[in-house]
């Protein structure tokens, strides 16, 4: 079991107030992924993020990763006003705050499955140095990979390489866990044990805002957002209607 | 338009800036080694043509007087082409700036009707009249003179007489005027009288039909002096002629050089633009996925990116080639003039203009279609699920786990990235690490030999040289220049050319054709401290002993120290023993204490030469002040020289090959700097992806940059050290080459600082790409560097 580092007991550990984003430039049409979204998320939810291509669902997460920025509207995550950050204090907060999980890994190919999750460690400097390995170790084996950790990301499968991806995602022990479709490149055995994983953190009382298509997924989330046209059109939560 | 073409016509918009840079790369690249293949193989071949067109002679005859019998008589004897008699002479001449210059005045009976040794028209009067002075046109920017000037002569007499220049010839067969600091007049025999020179004729320059080796040519020397001995009408003596131009061995050094040139540039811009081409693939990876999913083939989509770059290749080599045509003129041009050379024939051998398209234009393709098919072949699976991000693949995988930073994964991390695609890196040290090699081996090689030359010069015990037209007794000279103030020192030495002679099979025959300097000295001399590399300078006593030079050596590899040589000067014949070897930059010369040289030569007390060591900093002004004393003394100087003047006359020679490499280092230099900002912004491009991902994790602006600049480093500091090997290789190679045909001294190589100073700056120009590529991608928010393709 991995210890806290921090705990996030705020009423919504996320909050969107009225958040546009358009997309375009000058001369051409401009494209609204998001019109005006207000959500509260409290702290260890999991969130499944539904809707079409282009509903919206990749720009809402990159908005809560401080990834992105607003075109309106205000984004709170983690008790910081997204708004107001710099680049460097953006991407201070999200090392502390956020864990990162892409449908394709991307875990960095030139470090050992150990040293991607390391490295993220040694961005953020919030776990002392000493510690690091003890951690990235402990973390490697909460993902069932403890044998694989000396090996390069390619020398993995698909499977192997998402579980490391989720373990790197935990390496600052961030309270809020952010993933985008992350089982949308592994087959249904594998997915199934990604999400068995992914609910495992909410006995860490990790926050979760997983978009994705899987069923499965989206079926142990607490709660589960519909997204079109750049609108929350529905919101339930244990097979009811919140709003 | 068909659609294929529409794509092709709108990536070539999209990607309008790097398809630029790659242009740029291969016009720069291919006009480049266009250019020097040209300029090789003209210089080669016009050289050539140049020094046989002026119909050098392959040996001279040296009586008191040449009479039209004595030419008849040897242009009637068998094997003798062509025969020209005249006299030379070695004066000084003023410039405009009131310069004196030493000048070799050479008197032609019939300019109109030259069978050897050919001269002809430059500028002004053709053929001479007299009352005018004709001069070698490579002396006019020394002289600052023009046609219809008047310039002052030295008389023998010291008198100093005024003489029009009527006119400017080129004379192929000498080096250039700036080089040797030596002025190449011509006159007719009244002409002579009037400067108070003899109008009498005393050499026979003599072409033969058939020339030989060295020795053929000797034997026929002794044959023929012997021959006219028996009519009464023996020489003084018999050169032969090595019938090589006296920059012979400059201008192999520069050809080889283009050649180098050539090789290198063709190589830099082969692998730049097969690297930049795989960079831009890389990018192209998922669109090839698309494509191969709405049923393109591998064929197809091959020849769509061959279709978008043939065009590009097309036109880099139409503007390459006339551009390479016209730098590899304009580098013939410069070493036109450098050599003194006449360039008759600019056209480039058919064969080499179509061996360089066949090379501007398959290379290109060649270098630029192997990434492009390999891209066109990948599996529609990998092409779209391509995750932007490269895994190291079999052994590098393995390897690049033993790349480890303590305790900082940023630093491994940025290692093993370095690392991670080991072809394109060797391409880019390739490229980087040649184009700094040329530029440290021009500037290593100029300093070393520079060096050498301040080191031989500080050798050299006196400051000023003075060689007269006429002998004169040892007391005399000295006692003039020691009145003049700030003479420390004054030696008479005295001069006297020497044949080697060999005892063959029981006949004693005079060989080895190269006459040879015997260098009479004062027994206590103090002005002569020549290094010693081998044996010792003879004892007071020894009146058989002399020290040679190593070129001596060089041209006669029979000499060796504890050895005895004979030696001949004129009907003389003595036996010498040697017993020093000493090294010098210059001719060779054997050094002989006056009792040798007497026993030698029987020319009493006549000294030519006087050597002064002075006091203060000004030799240049004691320099003129000696030489107005022995003017005033009657005792007139062909020849005066300061060491400064030595240097500079060393520096202009070593300038005919370190023009080229200074050229080509500076075009490196400009290639370097395109290559670089290309490069590293395809690259900083290609993996924009990645920084994305860094930053999503959580990596400061700072953090991204440190990485990246890591990288560029690591890069920057490899092709350094391999530029410094390669400098040091190639300049060392090029110090044995001056050392062994040029200056007969040891080379030891230097490592020039201004050299590693533009290495550094080269370092600093990749860490500065690096920089600003990355700052670019980071104002790009996370979220388009992570959707970045």
């Amino acid at each position: 079991m991995i210890a806290p580092l921090a705990a996030a007991d705020d009423a919504n550990i996320i909050q969107l107030d009225g958040a546009t984003k358009s997309f375009g430039t000058r001369g051409t049409q401009k494209f609204q992924a998001l019109r005006g979204i207000s959500l509260r998320v409290a702290p260890g939810d999991f969130l499944a993020v539904l809707g079409k291509s282009g509903s919206g669902k990749s720009t809402l997460l990159n908005l809560i990763a401080g990834i992105d920025r607003p075109t309106s509207g205000e984004v709170y995550a983690a008790g910081a006003n997204l708004t107001q950050l710099s680049e460097n204090k953006m991407a201070l907060w999200r090392g502390r705050n956020i864990g990162v999980v892409f449908q394709f890994f991307q875990l960095l190919p030139t470090l050992t499955v150990e040293e991607n999750i390391m490295l993220a460690m040694d961005f953020v400097g919030k776990v002392p140095g000493a510690e690091r390995r003890t951690r990235a170790r402990e973390l490697l084996e909460l993902v069932g990979l403890s044998d694989q950790a000396a090996k390069l990301p390619s020398a993995l499968s698909g499977g192997q390489q998402q579980r490391a991806a989720i373990a790197r995602a935990l390496a600052n022990d961030p309270p809020i866990v952010l993933a985008d479709e992350p089982t949308g490149n592994l087959d249904s055995e594998t997915s199934a044990a990604v999400a068995e994983l992914f609910h495992g953190l909410i006995a860490q009382r990790k926050t979760l805002l997983i978009v994705t298509h899987d069923d499965n997924l989206a079926s142990r989330a607490h709660r589960v957002i519909q997204l079109k046209d750049g609108l929350i059109v529905a919101d339930k939560s244990n097979g009811s209607d919140r709003g | 338009m068909s659609t294929q073409w529409r794509k092709i016509a709108g990536d070539f918009r999209q990607h309008r800036l790097q398809i630029f840079l790659i242009g740029i790369i291969l016009v720069l690249g291919t006009a480049g080694v266009v250019a020097a293949l040209n300029a090789r193989a003209i210089l080669a071949r016009e050289i050539e043509k140049s020094y046989q067109r002026a119909n050098a002679p392959d040996l001279i005859l040296w009586f008191d007087k040449v009479d039209a019998a004595l030419l008849d008589l040897v242009r009637a004897r068998p094997g003798i082409a062509e025969v020209d008699a005249r006299s030379t002479a070695f004066l000084r001449i003023a410039g405009k700036s009131g310069e004196w210059f030493p000048m070799r005045l050479t008197v032609l009976p019939d300019f109109a009707n030259q069978k050897v040794n050919l001269i002809h028209r430059d500028a002004g009067a053709w053929p001479a009249g007299n009352g005018g002075l004709l001069i070698e046109q490579s002396g006019m920017p020394l002289l600052d003179a023009h046609e219809g000037e008047e310039l002052r002569v030295r008389t023998p007499a010291g008198g100093v007489a005024t003489i029009p220049v009527i006119g400017f010839v080129h004379d192929t067969a000498v080096a250039p005027s700036t080089q040797d600091r030596m002025i190449y007049g011509y006159v007719t025999p009244a002409t002579a009288t009037s400067l108070g020179q003899s109008a009498e004729l005393d050499q026979l320059l003599v072409k033969l039909k058939a020339r030989g080796s060295m020795s053929d040519v000797t034997e026929f020397a002794d044959d023929l002096s012997g021959w006219l001995k028996a009519r009464n009408r023996a020489p003084l003596r018999a050169d032969a002629l090595s019938n090589t131009h006296p920059h012979a061995a400059l201008m192999t050094a520069m050809l080889r050089v283009l050649e180098v040139l050539a090789g290198i540039a063709f190589i830099c811009s082969a692998t730049l633009a097969a690297w930049m081409i795989s960079l831009w693939m890389k990018r192209e990876i998922r669109q090839v996925g698309i494509i191969k999913t709405l049923g393109a083939r591998s064929s197809q989509l091959a020849w769509q990116y061959l279709a978008l770059v043939a065009p590009l290749i097309l036109l880099a080599v139409g503007l390459a080639m006339p551009i390479g045509t016209a730098v590899g003129r304009w580098v013939v041009k410069y070493h036109e003039a450098m050599l003194n050379i006449d360039v008759s024939d600019w056209a480039v051998p058919r064969s080499l203009a179509v061996e360089e398209l066949f090379l501007a234009l398959g290379i290109p393709f060649l270098a630029m279609g192997m990434p492009i098919m390999r891209a066109a072949r990948i599996s529609v699976r990998r092409a779209i699920q391509d995750p932007g991000i490269i895994a190291p693949r079999g052994p590098i995988a393995f390897t690049s786990r033993l790349i480890k930073m303590p305790g900082n994964r940023r630093w491994t991390f940025a290692l093993r990235n370095t690392f991670r695609r080991p072809w394109r890196l060797s391409l880019t040290l390739l490229a980087l690490s040649a184009g700094g090699a040329l530029l440290l081996t021009a500037h290593n090689n100029y300093e070393s030999l520079m060096r050498v030359i301040d080191t031989a010069l500080a050798t050299r015990a006196h400051d000023i040289e003075v060689q007269l037209q006429r002998p004169a007794p040892a007391a005399q000279l000295e006692a003039v220049a020691r009145a003049v103030p700030d003479i420390k020192i004054a030696e008479a030495f005295r001069r006297a050319g020497v044949n080697l002679v060999v005892d063959d099979g029981g006949s004693v025959t005079v060989r080895e054709g190269r006459r040879m300097l015997l260098c009479g000295y004062p027994v206590e001399t103090r002005l002569l401290k020549l290094p010693l590399t081998e044996g010792r300078w003879p004892a007071a006593t020894e009146t058989d002993a002399v020290v040679v030079n190593r070129h001596v050596q060089t041209a006669s590899p029979g000499v060796k120290l504890g050895g005895e040589i004979t030696l001949r000067f004129r009907e003389r014949q003595t036996k010498v023993r040697v017993v020093g070897i000493v090294e010098e930059i210059g001719s060779p010369v054997i050094y002989a204490a006056f009792p040798t040289f007497e026993t030698m030569t029987g020319l009493g007390d006549a000294s030519a030469l006087l050597r002064v060591k002075t006091q203060g900093d000004r030799p240049q002004l004691v320099a003129g002040a000696l030489e107005q004393a022995l003017i005033d003394a009657r005792l007139t100087p062909s020849f005066v020289n300061t060491k400064s003047e030595f240097r500079t006359s060393l520096e202009e020679h070593f300038a005919v090959v370190f023009g080229v490499m200074k050229m080509i280092a500076l075009a490196s230099a400009l290639v370097g700097a395109i290559s670089l900002i290309a490069t590293v912004s395809l690259g900083v491009l290609e993996r924009a992806r990645e920084i994305g991902v860094i930053r999503a994790l959580g990596a400061r602006p700072r953090s991204v940059i440190a990485i990246f600049l890591v990288e560029g480093g690591a890069v920057a500091f490899l092709s350094a050290l391999l530029s410094i090997g390669g400098g040091i290789f190639f300049a060392r190679l090029l110090g044995l080459m001056a050392e062994r045909q040029l200056l007969h001294v040891a080379v030891p190589l230097y490592v020039s600082r201004v050299g590693l100073l533009l290495l550094f700056c080269g370092v600093f120009l990749v860490i500065l790409g690096v920089w600003l590529s990355v700052s670019r991608i980071l104002r790009m928010s996370v979220r388009d560097a992570l959707a970045y393709e």
